[in-house]
């Protein structure tokens, strides 16, 4: 009864605490928003089937915690990733910046083949807020997006759920080239595993 | 319609039974011509169980569904059990994982296998776990002289209540100042009330170190704690009548947070963190301390006690937030051996599905199980905890026997790292709780049991190697020191389980709290 390959795209969110995460991963699975989800403590996921080129795929997309120091034990489920979602405040300059180390970080732990091109998608999340809040101009973002290899920008609102499925859409499609891709490449190498080195930002975005 | 149902439970439930052995098999079950009919109303997941490729192994929906599902009968068939047989049900599982052939690591090449060692002595008692009714005022109160109000009984006969049932309501607040170490055990009415002065002053002095110091406050990094204070603080427990009141409008204007309504016992909170964050300052706040006050605050009710009572229960978890982790880890790997030690089944398929990171249990621990049950239970479990009756780290054990009761669904129904996780993040505000104490006690009991055994075996083996070697050499054994390793023919010590230090440290009954 072999079909077609299943296939599962494994997408991680990462970025400061309060940035809104589970909030974006909530809106675009269940059509849903809350202000008191909790803190993440540890990790989860969601998945959502779409379809994409029209191929009925699977996402599995991971909420992390925000705090650095509790992504160290994360390593395991970053392997396999297939896209990773960078989130900021555009209302909080602090976790704007916080995205080089994001970045970094999941390049470091999820050590992917090519890491030149793995697809990154960037959202700038919480643009419901009053605009005198706006600490992160659109340019500002768009710049940053394009020194770091012209990765996909989204500025969304999970409250008002502005932007949250177009944004997903390109996470996905840019999710399953890198499967295909990877695929190609015969899987992941093993991760490097990296000590946790104790200067590195623990950062909330303030 | 109720035809449909009845069939589908059906066919769920043979469904469930062969999913583990192999796909083929299932759909076969699926084409039975009664079951072609239940087919378009199986949950989707279940569908594609048949559907997808058999030799991918990937996070599958309807392995976790069939998990759950198994889960829901089991317990349906536990209660029915309970009702005929309520101490049979706990020694099932020790059965299974002991007397199973397939599985014993260090008893495949020996003779004496380790389960004789640990069964075969049939002069030891069965093992006994039980829960009894919360401590009530009368009793709590019978505990003191009426003089002075001095402790007058053993502090292990309080641990021992409390441990057992946990406390009624109306005493929670005295007893939590005794175990959260802001009252010494040994201290008199007199000296209680001087504490509570003098703590208070301290903690007002402390305050005032932020509360109203321009300076503090215009550091950056009094700003960036005290914008995760606040985003951590509004999103805690806001269900509980304390916190879900929004009174008040946002005391800072410049705040984020500004346009949002908050109450006295969010901005309490707030404040007993941010006084925390100066009082530890190498640690500061982070996140998941926030879980950890609101159950505290809540009951000793204002904020200078909760202050004190959080301080004593950071005392015993503080390094759970420390920036190396290297606690966690400890903690993790301490877990990873019980398992290994208690339960090599599952320990092998946790191994197998790339699993043994237990990062499943990192919530568990970090925040002592705070996100798996509701209010009042947590309230239970914490002070149950808190009072190292059988082992300090008995919240190990507590999570030794949450896995327990999922073994067998786990091993049956999910084979990936991703699906157990799933699985076991779902099971919060799920899990019972006396139940789960009842077998953490009663998984205690064995493992000491089975220590207690494995070094007694060991000192006869040794015993008789070194009276082998007097007789051969005649010489003093004391020199022989080498003698348990080296003799060839001492199978048995070498293929018992290695208790680590780690493990037995579980056993080491000192309170080192307070």
């Amino acid at each position: 009864m072999a079909s077609r390959k299943k296939v599962l795209l494994k997408v991680i969110i990462l970025g400061d605490s309060g940035v809104g995460k589970t909030s974006l991963m909530n809106q675009y699975v269940n059509k849903k928003f809350s202000t008191q989800y909790k803190a993440t403590i540890g990790a989860d996921f969601l998945t959502k089937e779409v379809m994409v080129d029209d191929r009925l795929v699977t996402m599995q997309i991971w909420d992390t915690a925000g705090q650095e120091r509790f992504q160290s034990l994360g390593v395991a489920f970053y392997r396999g990733a297939d896209c990773c979602v960078l989130v900021y405040d555009v209302n909080n300059n602090k976790s704007f910046e916080t995205l080089d180390s994001w970045r970094d970080e999941f390049l470091i732990q999820a050590s992917p083949r090519d890491p030149e091109n793995f697809p990154f998608v960037v959202l700038g999340n919480k643009i419901d807020m009053e605009e005198s809040k706006r600490a992160v101009s659109q340019k500002r973002a768009m710049t940053w997006c394009q020194s770091k290899g012209n990765i996909p920008y989204f500025e969304t609102s999970a409250k008002e759920a502005i932007n949250v499925e177009n944004a997903f859409q390109t996470i996905a499609k840019n999710a399953l080239q890198q499967e295909t891709d990877a695929d190609f490449y015969n899987d992941f190498p093993d991760p490097i595993k990296i000590d946790n080195d104790t200067s590195k930002y623990d950062s909330c975005g303030c | 319609m109720e035809h449909i149902e009845t069939v589908k439970w059906n066919v769920l439930e043979r469904f469930s039974k062969v999913a583990r052995f192999s796909r083929d098999t299932a759909a076969n079950i699926l084409e039975h011509p009664l079951a072609r009919p239940i087919v378009p109303h199986l949950p989707p997941g279940v569908n594609n169980l048949l559907q997808s490729d058999p030799t991918v192994e990937e996070y599958d929906a309807g392995r976790l569904y069939l998990a759950k599902w198994a889960l829901n009968v089991a317990e349906q068939a536990e209660d029915a059990a309970r009702l005929e047989h309520p101490d049979q049900l706990l020694s099932n599982n020790w059965r299974k994982r002991w007397s199973d052939t397939e599985l014993k690591p260090w008893e495949e090449e020996t003779e004496v296998g380790t389960f004789e060692v640990l069964s075969g002595d049939s002069t030891l008692p069965p093992l006994h776990a039980s829960r009894s009714e919360p401590l009530n005022a009368e009793k709590w109160f019978s505990f003191f002289d009426d003089a002075e109000g001095r402790l007058r009984v053993e502090i292990s006969e309080v641990r021992e209540a409390v441990f057992r049932g946990g406390v009624e309501d109306d005493i929670r607040i005295e007893v939590w100042k005794f175990f959260l170490g802001i009252y010494p055990w040994d201290s008199s009415r007199v000296e209680r009330d001087s504490i509570l002065e003098a703590k208070k002053k301290e903690y007002l002095d402390l305050k005032r170190e932020w509360w109203d110091d321009p300076e503090v406050q215009s550091s950056s990094n009094y700003k960036e704690q005290k914008c995760r204070i606040e985003k951590d603080v509004i999103r805690t427990d806001r269900t509980i009548s304390f916190f879900a009141v929004e009174d008040i409008p946002h005391p800072d204007p410049l705040s984020s947070a500004s346009s949002t309504l908050t109450n006295n016992h969010l901005e309490s909170m707030k404040a007993i963190l941010m006084t925390y964050n100066f009082y530890k300052k190498d640690l500061g706040y982070v996140q998941g301390m926030s879980d950890l006050l609101a159950p505290v605050y809540v009951v000793m009710r204002d904020e200078i006690t909760a202050f004190w009572a959080f301080v004593g229960f950071m005392n015993r978890v503080e390094s759970n937030f420390y920036r190396d982790q290297v606690s966690m880890r400890k903690q993790l790997l301490t877990l990873d051996h019980l398992i290994q030690f208690m339960d090599p089944r599952l320990y092998k398929h946790l191994q197998k599905t790339e699993s043994l990171n237990l990062f499943f249990c990192f919530r568990w621990i970090l925040i002592w199980f705070k996100r798996e049950f509701k209010w009042d239970d947590v309230l239970y479990l914490w002070e149950v905890l808190w009072t190292d009756y059988l082992s300090p780290q008995f919240h190990l054990f507590f999570a030794l026997a949450i896995l327990d009761k999922h073994r067998d669904i786990i091993m049956e129904n999910l084979n990936q790292f991703d699906e157990i996780l799933k699985y076991v993040n779902e099971l919060s505000m799920n899990i019972r709780l006396d139940e789960t104490l009842l077998r953490a006690e009663t998984l205690f009991l064995q493992f000491q049991r089975m220590v207690n055994a494995i070094d007694r075996k060991r000192l006869e083996n040794t015993k008789e190697t070194s009276e082998g070697v007097r007789r051969r050499k005649g010489k003093d054994p004391a020199s022989d020191e080498e003698g348990e390793t080296s003799s060839s023919s001492n199978t048995t010590t070498a293929k018992l389980p290695v208790v680590s230090d780690l493990l037995r440290e579980l056993l080491n009954n000192e309170s080192s709290q307070f």
